[in-house]
């Protein structure tokens, strides 16, 4: 029985239901266990009639209320993690203070000491698995590749992370980013190879077929009817056109493949709902355009890979620390 | 049937059983469970609900073997909506009479 309530307590803990409705909640239970028990149920059947912390959980999605903190205090610990790497990437390259310059990673623990969040140690490390991650990005750097196709590693392990980090991003989700990321370094590693281009194009086909099994709600390619469809489509074709038209102007498909990234925007504006993360949904592929062009025509991949922390701080800074009660049940 | 449906009944059946007298959670699921077919994990949300919704208040007391029990107790806004839930449905089944019965005259 207590490991059974140890349990749901713990998982009601880390979606981040306050104290108090956990109390109540685990003290209801526990008065229905009671009641069960009476009535001759041993301590397997009542387990089961209640079901596991996570059924519990979805049934009482409507009724929390989420505990209000100050907004900046939550966003300031969030966010110091990356500032942190943006400080340390800076002060080494430019000035080559890596070794003192690592001391800015203790700002981490310190907003989170200074904001004490009552979850200072999940807060910590959530943050140094981000932390790690750019870390072994610079060491993947120093010990065996040059910046510029070292940050092939950083687009491979942080961009999933991100988005398995983020508890309300679906499997399909995450696969159909993962399907983009790889058909981008796909073409990229091709085109330097020297392979032809409408090989090299082939490569785009991955996260296109991806897209459509998945149905990829989350940033609204769910494309079902009338003109949101045209416009896609249309959007789809144009860009197709364009990269065709550009690269044979300008002899250039090494840059120009980016044309091929609009018409997943345009997928992403034209359904977006209301409340959706919108910037933060963009910036994957605006992260994508700022990188490759900087390290493209100012040779900078050593800083410019930086571009991709703009996909966790737009994310922070766009979130809603605090969610209403929701009436779902009532609809 | 439709869950979302089947939800709003339950509400329904929920606000009336306790309309009728105060109820601590298990009662309310024994009453309901079987005649709607429905579990803790239906009928204890909507507890809640009620309760932040303020059509319910709750109060604890002793049983009989010294449990505490919460207690659900209707308040002014939950007769008011139980009143007006009421009304809705009466003229939901009359109209789904009116369909289903076949009978032209009515």
């Amino acid at each position: 029985m207590n490991n059974y309530f140890n349990n749901l307590k713990e998982y009601l803990e880390e979606k981040e239901i306050n104290k108090n409705q956990i109390e109540e909640i685990i003290n209801d239970y526990k008065e229905f266990y009671e009641e069960y028990l009476k009535n001759g149920l041993t301590d397997e059947e009542i387990t089961i009639k209640l079901g596991s912390p996570k059924e519990i959980y979805q049934s009482l999605k409507g009724t929390f209320v989420k505990e209000q903190r100050p907004a900046f205090q939550n966003k300031i610990v969030s966010l110091s993690p990356f500032i942190a790497v943006i400080i340390y990437v800076l002060l080494g390259y430019f000035l080559d203070a890596w070794h003192p310059a690592w001391v800015v990673f203790l700002l981490t623990p310190l907003t989170a000491v200074l904001f004490n969040q009552g979850r200072l140690l999940k807060r910590v490390t959530e943050s140094l698995i981000f932390v790690g991650i750019m870390l072994a990005f610079l060491v993947v750097h120093f010990k065996w590749l040059e910046w510029k196709y070292a940050w092939l590693f950083f687009i491979v392990f942080l961009i999933p992370s991100i988005f398995a980090y983020n508890n309300q991003t679906k499997l399909k989700a995450i696969i159909s980013e993962a399907s983009l990321v790889i058909a981008i370094i796909l073409y990229i590693v091709l085109v330097f190879l020297k392979v032809s281009v409408p090989i090299a194009l082939l490569s785009f086909l991955l996260p296109l077929i991806v897209l459509i099994y998945a149905g990829y709600i989350e940033v609204g390619f769910d494309i079902k009817k009338g003109i949101k469809r045209i416009i896609v489509l249309t959007s789809f074709l144009i860009s197709l056109v364009l990269f065709i038209v550009f690269g044979l102007m300008f002899s250039n498909w090494a840059y120009f493949w980016q044309i091929l990234l609009l018409p997943f925007m345009i997928t992403i504006l034209v359904e977006n709902k209301p409340n959706n993360y919108l910037i933060t949904a963009l910036m994957p592929f605006l992260a994508t355009i700022i990188f490759y062009s900087l390290g493209y025509f100012y040779g900078a991949w050593a800083v410019s890979w930086l571009a991709y922390l703009l996909i966790p701080l737009t994310a922070i800074l766009e979130g809603k620390p605090v969610v209403e009660i929701k009436e779902t049940d009532n609809n | 049937m439709i869950t979302q449906f089947k939800k709003g009944i339950v509400e329904l059946c929920v606000l009336k059983v306790v309309s009728v007298q105060d109820l601590y959670g298990f009662e309310v699921i024994e009453k309901l469970s079987e005649p709607l077919s429905v579990n803790e994990n239906t009928i204890y949300p909507i507890l809640r609900r009620l309760t932040n919704q303020g059509l319910f208040t709750t109060y604890e007391k002793s049983s009989s073997s010294g449990a505490k029990r919460k207690y659900y107790e209707i308040t002014e806004s939950g007769k008011q909506s139980l009143k007006e839930k009421l009304e809705e449905w009466y003229q939901f089944s009359k109209n789904i009479k009116l369909i289903l019965g076949g009978n032209k005259n009515e």
